[in-house]
């Protein structure tokens, strides 16, 4: 009779062969769960705070008495848009962007940051004014223009996840 | 027994269900991207959305039909249409329809009903008080035989005339106070009743008591429709401030739109005493803190005039594009 019982070299190769695959398979799907997961909450935290700050700009520009645009010089990287003694746009601070609302908007210190990304090249904030027909055009704002409506328009992108958020925004006096 | 090979059946079985777990892992990591995917896309189609509302609320009085105008990443379409109508046939309401949409994962739509309106429509009393008004039965009083028994000879229409009512100045123009002092350019303060230019009484005029406890409109014929605001929140008197309605207009009911001492709007926030033979056509209120009786003796003529208040909420709203304000907003399903 065959003795059976112990395992030949050869299963033994084969077992840790199929075991080492087994591990790298759970490694790399645990890898890929993560990876999905960050990225998913990275994505979350992107939209979340373009939400809210397209949502804080409406509210602001909605109960403005004044609207209009200043040129952004210095470290600013867009327009200032100034609604009433306020003021929002894009700043640079170092290498990072912030997309920034500033409760005097002639105090650049006292900015609070709304959103920001890594660098000035990824992202833009472009204001545009109401067409003077229905249907026509939204030209570029104008330094200086008063302002009954704007359209904003938010895009670039923020550690590779891309955002486009666009929307027009009336005063409500 | 023989058993040889087993190892390599459990091993191939312990494959396949972790095949199984990691395509699983797979999917599921794929359908967590496409949905964030679609929830940037929803919220982005939102944006686009909301934005249409205000498109059409920008354009008024012209309606819009927009289709497919594009706007950052995706498109918004906007229908607006008039709902209704002034006695001029001018739009006073217009229902608005605005679809934002957005390509990602398939197309990701989010849809807004908003119902865009001045505040005039709910303008049709010639009188409202919040407090009673002095000797006033009105027609639907319960202990009254249901005749209407003005005071005095006044000449008014008694469905017209709504005394304890529940109104501010908010809920009925859709503006605050504060709106109101922006808007005018005729601001008196403690004024004699010859102090008030006469032509400034076509046009939106405020008249603040600060420490005259009364003020009296002026009594002479005044042309054209316009609204006068009366403002005691600033009073610092012991005197309960009172409009005296005062007037020795005698112009029978017919004799033209502009007969009398005055048309349009008069709002009220304080009291109010009616005397003399004033002629009043539009809508006047008493918003009295804390409400107290309104007298009214004399032969005074109310009547509600829609063309008077008409003119009146022009002279207030000046051609803003501010007087239409969204009374309705609501997301639909798509």
């Amino acid at each position: 009779m065959r003795n059976t019982k112990a395992y030949t070299l050869v299963e033994m190769l084969i077992s840790l062969v199929l075991g080492a695959i087994l591990v790298l398979s759970m490694g790399a799907i645990s890898s890929i769960s993560n990876n999905s997961y960050r990225k998913v909450m990275a994505q979350a935290q992107v939209f979340n705070d373009i939400h809210y700050g397209i949502k804080f700009l409406q509210s602001h520009v909605r109960k403005a008495s004044a609207l209009y645009t200043e040129t952004g010089n210095g470290s600013w990287v867009s327009q200032k848009l100034i609604v009433d003694h306020e003021a929002f746009g894009l700043f640079q601070n170092g290498a990072q962007v912030d997309f920034v609302y500033l409760p005097d908007k002639d105090d650049e210190n006292q900015r609070e940051i709304i959103f920001s990304v890594s660098s000035p090249g990824n992202v833009t904030l472009d204001f545009y004014k109401p067409p003077a027909v229905v249907g026509g055009a939204w030209p570029d704002v104008v330094v200086g223009d008063e302002l009954e409506a704007i359209k904003a328009q938010l895009q670039g992108h923020k550690d590779r996840i891309p955002f486009d958020a666009a929307t027009i925004i009336m005063r409500r006096i | 027994m023989d058993n040889r090979g087993s190892i390599l059946i459990m091993t191939l079985t312990f494959i396949f269900v972790f095949s199984l777990l990691g395509v699983g892992t797979i999917y599921h990591a794929t359908c967590q991207n496409e949905d964030s995917e679609k929830l940037r896309a929803s919220m982005q189609a939102f944006w686009l959305a909301d934005g249409g509302i205000e498109y059409a609320r920008r354009s008024i009085p012209a309606v819009v039909n927009e289709n497919d105008t594009s706007l950052g990443q995706g498109f918004y379409q906007v229908q607006s249409t008039i709902d209704q109508t002034d006695v001029n046939g001018n739009p006073i309401a217009f229902d608005v329809i605005s679809l934002g949409r957005v390509q990602a994962q398939g197309q990701r739509r989010r849809k807004i009903h908003a119902v865009i309106a001045t505040a005039e429509a709910n303008i049709d009393k010639v009188f409202k008080t919040r407090g009673p008004i002095k000797n006033y039965d009105p027609p639907d009083d319960p202990d009254d035989s249901g005749q209407c028994d003005p005071p005095s000879s006044v000449d008014w229409i008694c469905s017209e005339v709504e005394p304890n009512s529940d109104f501010s100045l908010t809920s009925t123009f859709n503006m605050t106070l504060e709106d109101f002092y922006n808007t005018t350019h005729h601001e008196y303060e403690d004024p004699a009743p010859s102090d008030i230019a006469i032509e400034d009484l076509d046009d939106l005029v405020i008249i603040k008591l600060v420490d005259n406890f009364s003020v009296q409109l002026p009594s002479r014929q005044i042309e054209g429709a316009g609204f006068v605001l009366i403002d005691t929140t600033e009073y610092t008197g012991e005197k309960v401030p009172t409009v005296s309605i005062e007037g020795t207009g005698n112009c029978p009911e017919g004799e033209g739109e502009d007969c009398g001492n005055f048309s349009g709007i008069l709002y009220i926030i304080g009291e109010a005493k009616i005397a003399g033979n004033p002629v009043f056509r539009g809508a006047a209120f008493v918003e009295g803190s804390p409400v107290e009786v309104t007298p009214v003796t004399g032969n005074a003529t109310f009547r509600f005039d829609a063309q008077a208040v008409d003119d009146a909420l022009g002279d207030v709203n000046n051609g803003q594009i501010s007087e239409f304000k969204i009374h309705l907003w609501e997301e639909l399903p798509c």
